[in-house]
């Protein structure tokens, strides 16, 4: 019965792609005007950006005027008319052939101009795409104070070469493919060979090899096609808009996937603590690295669990409280008519609501909205005898917190956890709270990126490569690939000095 | 997925480090007075002889479960009742921790909330366990370990200054009254190092054996907890040790951190709890792993729920509270896990020494 339903679900799905019923696949006739009619009838019926007509009455030409250069449609107009004896040949514009219609009109919706010539059975190809283009800024979700400026944009070819000039190798291996059987939106997989990981690109491939959607839009889409654990709440592979961070990943061993259209590039394998790690981590010193991170580590942990904590202190374990802030937690919660956990859910929903109506109104708008709703509703509702003082400065503190973890995806995740913890801490107490936090562990143990154990190197423990996670040792300690995500026996780094500023024993001697 | 040697030692470690000091120092100080330290040193002694004896039978038959090794080594069918009978251990062990940890937090931290609530979600953390798998878990162990054996640590150095040195005097006793029932106890705990051959099947066999390493990390769990049991007498003394229910909490109690921090024991006790958790998945997957390879079992997810109702139900029914527990503990299952801890090792290794059969196929 569980194996017929799985069936009718999988057909009914089959259904759900537009592109399994709309593309008709027929031949190109020899007739120019012939191929023309039949684009138009068949498949760019009411579509009035694109342009066909007939040239010398012998050459056909159609494309889309949205998508292409209206300058090299000019010269290629002015070409077949000045020498209408040369055809095709006289054109100084590289072009292929097709002889379908369903790939001809692949072509014209990807920007190209496509010419059929009288008792040709093939149609010529010319790319005369033109693509708007957003100019390189900084990127505004992870602005860098001693790091470059530079950020990817939307343009696939001018991300990659972004990431060529920090790599200047040729074992940086660029693979493209189309994906999205409509959209057929380009991508890459960026990979220095020899340092990556066979096993783990291989697998990558095959990922991506395995999607089967109609259009895809973004990175972020990609992601739930390809990371190993499909329902994670956690983030299994990484996203950055920085070139640099990007090329550094790479030079680990890691893979890089880039869409055209999105300025979000994937990289994986990751594990945690890749995601508490700041670019000026590197940019700095290692001891300042190191301290960023412990707060970094710390606000995570405040995020998740100060909300709980109050709850089941204030609910269950009163005596571990020290008498002098209990009498004052009592005294500003005499008047509350609510339990804890109420009056701590009610100020967490509400400043969910205003860090979403923040995000959705304009920039001038959300910042005056946010503050003045925070101040003005905080007080109100301290002053209504709603919520004690104290609650307010919980939930402010833990939303600050929250906004230190560098990942955004991690930081959501962890504002739903938040809330489950909140519910564990006020039935079980601090009981509640290592229930939650051990389930929490072995869930997190249990994850993997690209089969990369997403706890390494604290679980599975590897002490070697405990260098560059909470504490950041000097950048010349850590020469070493990565256990699991590098090909180590196929090249190794470079071997560095222990100490570059330290004489060596030769050099004492001399 | 295989684990490392070394998350194997980690796992057999953390299964080692939890439980001794909960209740079993007020019984030993009950038996054996300020003496309870040579109990310590026998039972340590015994224990290491049967893990170290574990370890190497199991190590002759390399990528076999432990059900193969006993029908190996006992025969076919005397190997599937002592399958099944280990099963039944680890089943226990499972029930004695899960009810050590609520009844503890029902005891000292929610007197109000019921035991069952707190019952079925240390069960449902078992039954996620067993999900995961000893792969996870024993990944899991490591930093679980270091958190403990810091945490352990910390509590000997830390009170110190509390021991009374004159709580030890007389070193030596005048008789043996007590002595076999007071080493009893501490073999007990650390006789479940037998735990070694049910986690070396998944052990990465082409890694190098340390067998050294492996016993030396059991030896320092036992150490350590050994030490937190002998600083209870040098706290408090042997009389005032015996009216203790959970002596290691009144320890922590001890400890002052500044004016500010009265109460420090619920840290140490929450991580402790972490731990305990922990290991109760541990035995439950280890208890299902033996049922499963005993009886071929492939369908397994309602046998699990069910064992998780049996469990509750026998909890409820039998241990339901603390002196039901201790009771259970100290007045049984001292003398019932001398079976598993060093009859059926005894024989084991009696088998393998004696059939030439067994050993001519072990070392093929």
């Amino acid at each position: 019965m569980w194996r017929k339903r799985k069936r009718k679900r999988m057909k009914a799905a089959e259904h759900r792609f537009v592109s399994r019923f709309t593309t008709e696949d027929l031949s190109i006739s020899r007739k120019a005007h012939t191929n023309l009619d039949l684009l138009t009838s068949n498949y760019l019926e009411n579509t009035d950006d694109y342009i066909s007509f007939l040239l010398n009455e012998k050459v056909g030409i159609v494309y889309i005027e949205t998508i292409v250069d209206d300058r090299k449609v000019s010269r290629i107009l002015d070409t077949l008319r000045n020498n209408a004896d040369q055809g095709v040949a006289g054109l100084s514009f590289d072009y292929k052939t097709e002889t379908n219609l369903k790939n001809i009109v692949q072509e014209l919706t990807s920007g190209r101009l496509a010419i059929f010539v009288d008792q040709s059975s093939e149609a010529f190809i010319i790319d005369i795409q033109k693509r708007k283009e957003r100019a390189l800024e900084e990127p505004t979700a992870e602005a860098s104070i001693k790091g470059p400026r530079l950020g990817f944009n939307e343009s696939l070819k001018t991300n990659i070469s972004l990431i060529r000039s920090r790599i200047f190798h040729h074992q940086l291996k660029v693979e493209k493919r189309q994906l999205g059987n409509i959209s057929k939106t380009e991508t890459a997989l960026l990979y220095l060979e020899g340092v990556a990981n066979n096993q783990i690109v291989k697998e990558v491939r095959k990922r991506l090899s395995r999607i089967e959607v109609d259009a895809v839009h973004s990175s972020h889409q990609l992601q739930a096609f390809i990371k190993d654990h499909s329902y994670s709440i956690v983030p299994l592979i990484g996203s950055t808009e920085r070139p640099d961070k990007i090329a550094a990943n790479i030079m680990e061993g890691k893979v890089a996937i880039l869409v055209d259209g999105t300025p979000f590039v994937l990289y994986g394998p990751i594990n945690i603590f890749s995601l508490l790690q700041a670019p000026d981590d590197y940019y700095d010193s290692m001891y300042l690295a190191t301290l960023l991170r412990i707060i970094r580590i710390a606000a995570l942990f405040v995020s998740l669990l100060l909300p709980a904590t109050y709850i089941a202190l204030t609910t269950f374990h009163h005596e571990m409280i020290p008498t002098d802030l209990a009498l004052s937690i009592a005294a500003g919660r005499e008047t509350i008519p609510f339990p804890a956990l109420i009056e701590t859910l009610f100020i967490e929903i509400t400043f969910e609501f205003l860090r979403e109506a923040g995000l959705r109104l304009p920039k001038a708008i959300g910042n005056t909205i946010s503050i003045v709703g925070a101040l003005v509703i905080g007080d109100a509702a301290v002053r209504a005898g709603f919520v004690s003082p104290l609650v307010i400065i919980i939930v402010s503190v833990t939303a600050i917190s929250s906004f230190i973890i560098p990942n955004y995806s991690l930081g959501v995740s962890f504002r739903v956890l938040r809330f489950l913890f909140i519910f564990l801490a006020a039935t079980f107490g601090f009981f509640g709270i290592v229930w939650g936090l051990l389930t929490l562990y072995l869930y997190l143990v249990s994850l993997r990126s690209f089969g990369y154990p997403y706890m390494a190197p604290h679980a599975p423990f590897i002490p070697a490569e405990l260098r560059d996670t909470v504490f950041r040792f000097p950048l010349f300690k850590q020469n070493d690939l990565p256990a699991f995500i590098a090909d180590r026996p196929a090249l190794k780094k470079f071997r560095g000095k222990k100490n570059p500023g330290q004489k060596t024993e030769e050099e004492d001697r001399t | 997925m295989k684990i490392t040697y070394g998350q194997m030692t980690a796992l057999i470690m953390l299964t080692l480090s939890v439980q001794i000091y909960v209740f079993a120092p007020s019984f030993m100080a009950d038996h054996m007075g300020q003496h309870l330290w040579i109990s310590l040193i026998i039972s340590i002694t015994i224990s290491m002889l049967v893990g170290w004896g574990m370890l190497n039978l199991s190590l002759q038959f390399p990528d076999k479960s432990f059900t193969e090794v006993l029908k190996k080594v006992t025969g076919k069918y005397p190997g599937t009742l002592l399958s099944f009978l280990y099963s039944c251990y680890y089943f226990i062990l499972f029930l004695i921790h899960t009810q050590i940890i609520v009844t503890m937090f029902r005891t000292l931290f929610l007197p109000r909330t019921p035991s069952l609530a707190t019952l079925l979600l240390v069960l449902i953390l078992a039954l996620y366990c067993s999900f995961l798998g000893i792969e996870v878990l024993a990944r899991a162990s490591s930093m679980l370990l270091i958190l403990l054996t810091s945490i352990l640590l910390f509590l000997i150095v830390a009170v110190i200054p509390e021991v009374n040195l004159n709580h030890f005097q007389p070193l030596l006793p005048y008789s043996m009254e007590g002595f076999w029932s007071g080493t009893l106890i501490p073999f007990a705990h650390y006789g479940q190092v037998v735990v070694i051959s049910s986690l070396l099947p998944f052990a990465n066999k082409n890694e190098i054996t340390k067998q050294p390493r492996i016993m030396a990390g059991i030896f320092f769990s036992l150490l350590i907890t050994a030490l937190i049991v002998i600083q209870n007498i040098g706290v408090f003394d042997p009389y005032e040790l015996r009216r203790l229910r959970y002596p290691t909490v009144e320890l922590n109690t001890l400890i002052r951190v500044g004016e500010f921090l009265e109460r420090t024991e619920i840290f140490l006790v929450t991580l402790w709890a972490g731990a305990v958790m922990l290991v109760v998945g541990t035995f439950f997957t280890i208890s299902w792993t033996l049922l499963k390879n005993t009886f071929h079992i492939k369908k397994s997810k309602r046998i699990r729920v069910a064992m998780m109702v049996i469990a509750c139900t026998v909890i409820l029914l039998f241990i339901p509270n603390s002196n039901a527990l201790v009771s259970f503990i100290f007045d049984q299952w001292v003398y019932l896990s001398l079976l598993f801890h060093l009859g059926i090792p005894l024989t084991l290794g009696l088998c393998y020494t004696f059939r030439r059969k067994v050993r001519g196929h072990a070392a093929r």
